[in-house]
């Protein structure tokens, strides 16, 4: 456990959020793009958590030293994910230039499938987690500072 | 105070060839007490004393700080930094005490 | 006063102490960062209870302590002192997870930090007031 575990933590966690924050925000300016460069609707992105850990994590509280549960230190982005799972929003408009001009979906226009409460409720979430990793920075910080005056 | 001449008087008859020896209970009221004992504690005593209350808020401190270790909720934490204050603050007090009467004993011996 | 089993009992209990909250200020820092990672199980510290029973072991006699007489003897029925009281972080999978299989709470967790850091800062404030004593009878 060194000196500025806590404090490189909490900065992943700020990093990670973040990042998510940003994906948010592009997801929720591109609501209503119904043609990208690659063809097709806009497609809502997410991102992917891991675990910044070196060793997996033991259930049981009976371990050996070596293979005791180690701290963990913190979390990183691995992947930024488009969402090609969830299938488009339709809408009947046969008058707009992107709406689909052959088949079953003949005068539908397709949306992106990005659900506009869902990602608010994500939005808050994570900033409340930014602001709780900001608190642990500077707790962190003023734990040290007081620690810099014993016996002084 | 005719009390007083009948219990001399008597003392008197009593002891014909010693001296004249009156119990002492007769002189209660005037608060005599035998030589040699001082009423109260002595300097020695309350010197002790102190000293040993001193030692007794330190263990107090350090006895509040070791609960507080193993049981968090159990002690208030005003609690803990008073009792070390008075620890510290007894001591120093004790401190300064002993420095005082040191530097008098010194005068006193250098008075010459 | 480094000899009087008092203090030194103190310092060294004192100075787990400042380990264990240390341990656990930085396990709750993980806690909190990785609060939106799927699958994820908070860790707790172990420690208060630990070091409660090796101080209440002791004022129990051991029935006895068994030793083995050959050179590379193993002792077992050693007691455990307090100084072998180590802080220990252990896995919670036993909470109720949110859908995304993550258990972390962080209102509990951020109250867990406060209550963390105001423990390490009075465990401090305690070390500094036995060293202060210490200068004030020297000086």
């Amino acid at each position: 456990m060194g000196i500025y575990t806590a404090l490189n933590t909490a900065s992943s966690g700020l990093t990670a959020e973040r990042t998510r924050l940003d994906v948010i925000a592009d997801n929720l300016a591109n609501v209503d793009t119904t043609r990208t460069p690659e063809g097709g609707p806009f497609r809502r992105s997410r991102v992917v958590f891991r675990p910044r850990v070196s060793q997996p994590y033991w259930r049981s509280p009976f371990l050996p030293k070596y293979l005791e549960n180690q701290i963990g230190r913190g979390v990183r982005i691995v992947d930024i994910q488009k969402d090609y799972m969830s299938k488009p929003r339709l809408v009947w408009d046969p008058t707009h230039p992107d709406a689909i001009k052959t088949g079953p979906q003949k005068g539908y226009v397709e949306y992106p499938n990005v659900n506009v409460v869902s990602e608010m409720v994500d939005m808050i979430s994570a900033s409340r987690a930014y602001e709780a990793n900001v608190t642990i920075i500077n707790g962190a910080k003023s734990m040290f500072l007081k620690a810099l005056e014993v016996g002084r | 105070m005719p009390g007083f001449y009948n219990t001399f008087t008597s003392g008197v008859f009593r002891h014909k060839t010693g001296p004249i020896q009156v119990e002492p209970k007769y002189f209660e009221r005037f608060d005599r007490q035998k030589a040699g004992q001082v009423k109260g504690k002595g300097f020695a005593e309350t010197l002790a004393g102190a000293l040993g209350d001193v030692n007794d808020m330190q263990m107090n401190a350090y006895n509040l700080t070791q609960k507080f270790i193993t049981e968090p909720g159990s002690v208030d934490v005003h609690d803990l930094t008073l009792g070390m204050a008075k620890a510290n603050l007894s001591l120093s007090i004790t401190k300064a005490i002993f420095d005082r009467a040191l530097r008098a004993y010194n005068e006193i011996i250098n008075i010459r | 006063m480094y000899y009087t089993p008092a203090f030194e009992k103190n310092l060294n209990m004192l100075q787990k102490s400042l380990d264990a909250s240390l341990l656990r200020y930085n396990v709750i820092a993980n806690n909190i960062a990785n609060s939106e990672t799927p699958n994820f199980k908070r860790s707790v510290v172990n420690f208060e209870a630990q070091l409660k029973r090796a101080l209440d072991a002791e004022k129990v006699k051991p029935s006895f302590p068994g030793k083995l007489k050959f050179k590379r003897g193993v002792s077992f029925f050693t007691p455990k002192t307090y100084r072998d009281v180590e802080p220990k972080v252990v896995l919670d999978y036993l909470t109720t997870a949110k859908n995304n299989g993550n258990n972390v709470d962080i209102d509990e967790e951020m109250m867990n930090a406060v209550s963390t850091q105001l423990q390490y800062q009075t465990m401090l404030q305690a070390v500094n007031s036995e060293f202060m004593r210490l200068n004030m009878v020297l000086r």
